[in-house]
């Protein structure tokens, strides 16, 4: 290495210093700090005693917990897919050439700017079911919409349509796969007879597969993680009925509410190592039929 | 290229591109514009929940304000006035609101005392006690308290109960909020030709007025008679009927839960019966999800339990509505209306890592016991107060809206369970009382596995606690 390039490194780590001495304390210092706690009766005052696998065994028997992971996962595998194939849709159709398409973007970008808390009160306006606005669209058209919110069985799905709802990120990255795709494949296609569906299975889908590797990992690991719009929804009960009871949701009341430190990290681990292993099967399987151009 | 071409094979049912996109930005746009806030009336910029110091004192103590609102702004005004009060403290008042259902979850204060920055005064139920000095989140004030002369006895006697555990004294209970005086609608009782004059005193007397007013149309229930599976969360509604009905959900002094005691599950299942009577607890619809304020203001519900600021807030901003006072109906093995009242409210305490627990003594002991004290709240927020020798408490008794908080606050004998896992059994009783008013599990059976989780939980509380 020449006294440049050692130079170089210096600079440079000096000057990533406060991100990496961030990243070391706010990042790793809790991370690992709430491993150790999983092994420990620590509430949020106590630091506990290590019990060893104590926290992670009494999860196996817990009906909640057990209960909340399901419901976690019912809306994963319910409105991941959907959100993919709405952001989908939308990117290709933001992506005709037709007047006033800024405006367009702009609109359907918007719901993912606006705050989540803000997005849970204004929907819980919508699923009312007797002044919500979808209720009296459902009605216009003859249907008795059900009680959405308030209904143990139409909760979930209606958590479902809020996260389909908030598409825009994904779909301006979506949008942006569209526009990758080479102009002049579409043109060779069309000359050799394809139609607009064999364009889209054979041309578009192939250069986009990467940018929806990315929706569907990232959407899985976010997907894990739901706890905002229930917490706001729910007032932190998982109501009605517990059918709303998320496994982040879970891990917030064993944190704050039942002084569970120690379980409810473990927990965490539990949802972290769940949707580390669900990423990698992903990687394993859809990874190896994406298409990064070249040969 | 044409503006309108059709979008080729996609299955768009023939609608054009323009009509398709434009249709998804109106149906965006409709969703936000449709909807929107019934506002409560009052000035919110006017109301801050938070206050600096006074400048020049000799000691700074910190309060945490949970409330926001006028009760927030209230708690900004006793700080002042106790200031004025005396020369040496200054008192800052920092916004710390606490979350989820009643606002139990005060997440700011635990993780402040948990990192070592705790404030010098914090606001709890009173209820918590027995859980939060295991964990030694409190101050032992018993010193203090003997010090100055007070006594047990000088409390309200739920109050007592509450503020004292293990024989130590570890809050002072500044708002002494009964759970419940029971309220009617004159109005919508004459409309229904019931008597505006003759509350029920009974449960059953409360089913033969409810049948009255039921009103059910398309499946939804516009106008009801009373809701008892929802008088704030379905755990305070099952505290509630369960002490109406002459239950007790906890064995004195112990740690033993007993939901299963019949007349709590006797309680549940008339709650859940009167939820199917509608059709169902998820066909109650009588005020718009935008509105503020309780939904008793709608003039939709004939029948609630309200807390003080409730109907302060109901008065105020529809004084049109006539409102009748009474005490909460009972069934036997209860004997007398107001037998189901039990405590609320908030108490005041010190966190054991204060930096000015002597301080922090003085204020809470000005607001929860003083003539002057108790008075500043009385006038600036509106809550009972828990001493029963405050002078104050004769002007709320002929007070024309808090005096029936008094008449059930004299004579009220319950509290939350007692225990080192209140926060747990109100979860536990909050999704299943749910469930069975749901008809998703029947009433005894919601309840016995109730008792079977928070058993298992407080002896679980109880290793932890030793471990600690």
């Amino acid at each position: 290495m020449s006294r440049m390039q050692r130079d170089n490194q210096r600079w440079g780590l000096i000057f990533c210093s406060p991100a990496i001495v961030g990243l070391l304390l706010l990042t790793v210092y809790p991370v690992l700090r709430s491993l150790q706690a999983s092994f420990t009766s620590a509430t949020m005052m106590t630091s506990g005693d290590f019990i060893g696998l104590s926290n992670y065994s009494d999860l196996l028997g817990d009906d909640t917990f057990w209960r909340s992971l399901g419901n976690t996962v019912f809306i994963l595998v319910w409105s991941l897919p959907l959100s993919i194939l709405v952001a989908l849709a939308l990117a290709l159709l933001l992506n005709l050439d037709v007047r006033g398409r800024s405006v367009y973007r702009v609109i359907f970008f918007v719901p993912s700017i606006v705050p989540l808390v803000a997005t849970a009160v204004v929907w819980s306006y919508v699923f009312d079911p007797q002044y919500g606005i979808l209720n009296s669209l459902l009605g216009a058209v003859g249907i008795q919409g059900p009680s959405w919110l308030a209904d143990p069985a139409w909760a979930k799905p209606a958590l479902i349509i809020i996260a389909i709802w908030g598409v825009g990120g994904l779909m301006v990255i979506l949008l942006a796969g569209v526009q990758d795709v080479p102009a002049q494949l579409y043109e060779s296609a069309k000359l050799d007879g394809a139609g607009v569906f064999s364009r889209f299975r054979h041309v578009t889908l192939p250069f986009m597969s990467p940018h929806l590797l990315f929706a569907l990992v990232t959407g899985l690991i976010a997907g894990f993680q739901y706890f905002t719009e229930v917490f706001v929804l729910t007032s932190g009960q998982g109501e009605p009925a517990g059918s709303t009871m998320v496994a982040g949701l879970y891990l917030y009341q064993n944190l704050f509410e039942f002084f569970r430190t120690g379980y409810a990290t473990a927990m965490a681990w539990v949802l972290f190592l769940l949707a580390a292993l669900t990423a990698v099967v992903v990687f394993r399987t859809v990874g190896r039929r994406v298409y990064y151009g070249g040969s | 290229m044409s503006r309108t071409r059709r979008w080729g094979a996609v299955p768009s049912g023939g609608i054009s591109r323009r009509a398709a996109l434009g249709a998804g930005a109106v149906a965006l746009a409709g969703l936000g514009a449709g909807c929107t806030v019934v506002p409560s009336g009052r000035d919110a910029v006017a109301m801050q929940p938070n206050k600096e110091p006074a400048a020049g004192r000799r000691t700074e103590i910190e309060v945490y304000n949970n409330f926001g609102a006028d009760v927030g702004s209230g708690i900004v005004q006793c700080a002042a006035a106790f200031e004025a009060a005396q020369d040496d403290i200054g008192v800052r008042v920092t916004f710390a609101p606490a979350v989820g259902a009643g606002d139990t979850v005060p997440q700011k204060l635990l993780t402040a005392i948990a990192g070592g920055q705790a404030p010098d005064v914090a606001f709890c139920d009173a209820a918590v006690t027995p859980a939060w000095t295991r964990l030694q989140i409190m101050t032992d004030l018993t010193p203090y308290f003997e010090r100055d002369g007070l006594r047990l006895e000088d409390f309200y006697a739920p109050c007592a109960a509450s503020m004292a555990y293990e024989d130590r004294v570890w809050s002072l209970q500044w708002d002494a909020d009964p759970n419940f005086p029971f309220f009617w609608n004159k109005g919508l009782f004459e409309e229904c030709g019931l008597d505006p004059e003759k509350p029920p005193a009974t449960i059953e007397e409360i089913d033969a007025c409810a049948k009255e007013i039921d009103r059910v149309e398309r499946g939804r229930a516009t106008r009801i008679g009373i809701i008892p599976w929802d008088q704030y969360g379905a755990a305070n509604s099952m505290l509630t009927w369960g002490y109406a009905f002459g239950g007790e959900f906890w064995q004195e002094g112990t740690n033993l839960v007993t939901p299963d005691d019949e007349p709590v599950v006797a309680a549940l299942e008339w709650m859940a019966a009167s939820a199917a009577r509608v059709g169902g607890a998820d066909a109650v619809s009588i005020a718009p999800p935008s509105l503020t304020s309780h939904p008793f203001s709608t003039g939709n519900l004939g029948m609630s339990c309200l807390v003080s600021a409730n109907l302060l807030e109901i008065r105020q901003l529809h004084p049109e509505l006539e409102i009748g006072a009474t005490l909460l109906p009972y069934q036997a093995p209860a004997t007398a209306p107001g037998q189901g009242a039990w405590l609320g409210g908030w108490s005041a305490f010190v966190p054991r890592s204060a930096s000015q627990p002597d301080a922090a003594w003085e204020f809470i002991k000005w607001l929860a016991v003083s003539d002057e004290g108790t008075r500043t709240q009385w006038e600036n927020i509106g809550f009972p107060v828990g001493y029963a020798k405050a002078a104050v408490n004769e002007t709320i008794r002929s007070d024309e809206n808090a005096g029936i908080y008094h008449r059930n606050l004299v004579d009220m004998k319950n509290t939350r369970p007692l225990i080192t896992v209140n926060s747990f059994y109100s979860q536990q009783l909050e999704e299943k009382v749910q469930r069975a008013i749901y008809g998703q599990v029947a009433p005894d059976a919601a309840m016995q596995e109730v008792k079977a989780l928070t058993t298992r939980e407080a002896e679980r509380f109880d290793r932890v606690g030793e471990m600690g």
